[in-house]
């Protein structure tokens, strides 16, 4: 895929984000009561939810594709790592790729563990 | 004759400040330094997040270690610096993806309009929108 097509992927995964990230920090952040928000009660029953599975993951998604092109983006404008694009690629995506994973492994183990907490 | 001067124009992050800059220049430095913070905090909060996978007492105690007064108001700083990136990158969407308010293209003919005579009451536009959602969410820290 040519660079350009992965830049405005970058740009699509901003407009997302700035709706996913504007109603997580809304109603989890601002609105309601906070201690209660944070509450394993109330983080268990978010954690069971399809709903809130597929926002998370979406999230996590966009989140990571968006933070690690333009943390790739920054240094690649760094001279001494910009002569070894391929490498600081390869090495983000395997991070992208990894908190991706773990990400996921929690979402789908804590909708277990949620129906019992 | 004279020798051309010689600029480095690939300073990577030490070009992020420095100079005789406009706004935009000083939009786009606090966009990359929000950016850095949020992509670290990013990482922080997918493995502080799954500790709920350890049941109630692994949760409990996580976010007792990241609660308390100075975790709140650094949050709060959290929430500042995103509100910025998103209203920021809001409005670099805006012109590079939808091209508004760059202007149309005119022959330079004195007094010189160039696109930042349109492009700035977007950027003043965004950071008032900015303002008010953070003077929002201030209340919402404050109150319990």
């Amino acid at each position: 895929m040519k660079e350009s097509r992965f830049w405005f992927l970058f740009l699509i995964a901003g407009l997302v984000l700035f709706l996913l990230l504007g109603y997580h920090i809304v109603f989890i952040h601002l609105l309601g009561n906070y201690e209660a928000n944070i509450s394993f009660q109330s983080v268990a029953s978010r954690s069971v939810s399809p709903a809130y599975a597929v926002f998370y993951l979406l999230f996590l998604v966009f989140a990571l594709y968006h933070g690690f092109y333009g943390l790739r983006t920054i240094l690649l404008e760094i001279e001494a790592l910009a002569r070894h694009h391929r490498t600081v690629t390869a090495i983000l995506v395997v991070l992208g790729v990894g908190l991706f994973v773990y990400g996921t492994w929690a979402l789908f183990a804590a909708m277990k563990i949620g129906a019992v907490g | 004759m004279a020798k051309p001067v010689q600029y480095n124009n690939r300073l990577g992050m030490k070009g992020w400040w420095g100079g005789r800059y406009g706004l935009e220049r000083w939009a786009y430095f606090l966009h990359r330094l929000t950016g850095l913070v949020i992509v670290l905090y990013l990482i922080l909060h997918i493995f502080v997040t799954s500790a709920r996978v350890f049941g109630p007492e692994a949760w409990e105690a996580t976010m007792g270690a990241v609660g308390g007064p100075v975790f709140r108001f650094l949050e709060y700083l959290l929430i500042a610096a995103i509100t910025y990136h998103g209203f920021n990158g809001l409005r670099l969407i805006f012109i590079e993806w939808f091209g508004w308010s760059l202007g149309r293209p005119r022959r330079p003919i004195y007094p010189y309009v160039t696109s930042l005579h349109h492009q700035r009451p977007l950027l003043i536009g965004m950071m008032i929108l900015a303002f008010l959602f953070l003077v929002f969410s201030a209340w919402g820290f404050l109150t319990p």
